[in-house]
């Protein structure tokens, strides 16, 4: 019997993106972009706190979208995992320009990870988080959302450099579980 | 090549957040570039990353220009889908023990590993432009004239990292060289010890990661050998010796001054910068 595809299932946007990357449908783009930009919009403002920077960093991955869709692979990662990956990458770069010179070209690279094609979806993780211990949801969202170093966290939280490790590491096995359970 | 110590869950996580500090981010890139086990730890870590990011609140975008019909006024229509060659998708993978240079392909098999007609370095893919989702990273000079020129070695059979004898190392006490690099944020070094050196016990008032390039080391923890990764915090206390009779090279990150528990060692950190 034939499903509708939940409109929130991660499995849902997969198959839009590759479905995108294989027409270049300006209709399908503008649904992913309602879905996915104010999203990114949320996590950069958390990460970059400048509004301005963070709008310019979501049009920036929204164009990579549209210009390297037909590149991703489903069976490779998921799409909110390829649009973090870039949006990452961007709000990396952007810190680091200043701080980096021209040199070098070493490239590092690694892609040679696969995607369990299991149905992961958001709410599962969202539910995940709010389950965790309150030390351990805190340091899972100063490292995704505000990019702050153990160090910094520990300072921050006033609590011992051991611990912000060890509550990262139970946080990350925690919702790994809740992804694939 | 078989790599037996690990990156920490909570490193990982922060390297795929995007939130470690420069130092440790080169090193961590240095030992993904060996380790599929990291690589696929780092993808989970990410996939995460992308669920969490799912699972934000929206925030509209001020800017009216943002909206997607307009922001795709100007663009070209999306050219049908594109044949990507095998090539330009594979990932450059370098295996630092054996002495290998391999390709793993994303596609069933790989022509060619295309290597730099040069110096013997593989072609590596695209700009992180070309792939944005590709995560790349400048390395330190020095740094990277040793994986050069290990690579230039191992295409003529050697094992050992020659490159080594040309950089400017800097004695730190006998038996023990170190050339600092380049960093953004945190300490990143590079160290040479000769064999059968025991470095003094200590503690870290910070973060610590070690990656092992040539030689070995024994400690409280075990045996760390070319491409293994000590990754400690502050509650480790060790005493490495390094063992072989090759001398020992490895980066190493920190984010605190080393703590030396004996009186002598205490008195060398003015000199020794740790």
């Amino acid at each position: 019997m034939y499903k509708e595809p939940d409109p929130q299932g991660t499995q849902y946007w997969n198959q839009c993106l590759m479905q995108l990357g294989q027409t270049g449908d300006r209709q399908l783009y503008q649904q992913f972009y309602h879905h996915f930009a104010p999203r990114l919009n949320s996590w950069l403002l958390s990460q970059t706190r400048d509004p301005i920077l963070a709008e310019e960093l979501v049009q920036d991955t929204m164009m990579a979208v549209w210009r390297k869709a037909a590149q991703y692979d489903a069976a490779k990662a998921a799409a909110s995992t390829w649009l973090f990956r870039i949006a990452r990458n961007l709000y990396i770069d952007q810190m680091r320009r200043a701080q980096v010179r021209e040199r070098g070209k070493a490239k590092l690279v690694e892609d040679d990870t696969h995607f369990d094609d299991q149905p992961a979806d958001a709410s599962r993780v969202r539910q995940a988080m709010r389950d965790l211990p309150v030390q351990q949801a805190q340091v899972v969202y100063k490292s995704y959302f505000e990019g702050k170093s153990h160090q910094e966290i520990a300072n921050e939280m006033e609590i011992p450099l051991g611990s912000v490790k060890s509550s990262l590491r139970l946080a990350f096995q925690k919702l790994c579980k809740a992804l694939r359970p | 090549m078989s790599i037996n110590h690990h990156l920490d869950d909570a490193t990982i996580l922060s390297y795929a957040a995007g939130s470690l500090p420069h130092a440790f981010e080169v090193l961590v890139a240095c030992h993904l570039r060996q380790c599929q086990h990291c690589r696929q730890r780092v993808a989970e870590a990410e996939l995460l990353g992308g669920m969490l990011l799912e699972a934000l609140e929206p925030l509209p975008l001020r800017d009216e220009a943002s909206q997607p019909a307009l922001l795709l006024a100007d663009m070209p229509d999306m050219p049908a889908t594109v044949d990507i060659p095998d090539s330009a998708l594979s990932v450059v993978d370098i295996d630092w023990a054996s002495g290998a240079t391999t390709l793993a392909a994303t596609g069933a098999d790989v022509a060619q590993p295309g290597l730099h007609p040069i110096n013997g370095l593989p072609e590596l893919p695209d700009s992180p432009h070309q792939q944005p989702w590709r995560r790349s990273l400048i390395l330190p000079e020095p740094l990277e004239l040793l994986y050069q020129s290990h690579c230039y070695e191992s295409s003529k059979g050697h094992d050992t990292i020659s490159g080594h004898e040309a950089l400017p190392w800097k004695r730190l006490v006998p038996g023990i060289q170190h050339l600092p690099l380049e960093s953004s944020e945190g300490n990143l070094r590079l160290l040479k010890i000769a064999p059968g050196i025991s470095i003094p016990l200590h503690s870290h008032e910070g973060s610590e990661l070690t990656l092992i390039l040539q030689g070995s080391y024994c400690d409280e923890l075990g045996r760390f050998q070319a491409g293994d990764v000590a990754d400690l915090d502050c509650d480790t206390e060790h005493q490495p010796i390094t063992d072989g009779n090759e001398p020992c090279i490895c980066l190493v990150a920190t984010d605190a001054p080393l703590r030396f528990n004996d009186l002598l060692p205490r008195m060398l950190q003015p000199f020794t910068g740790f």
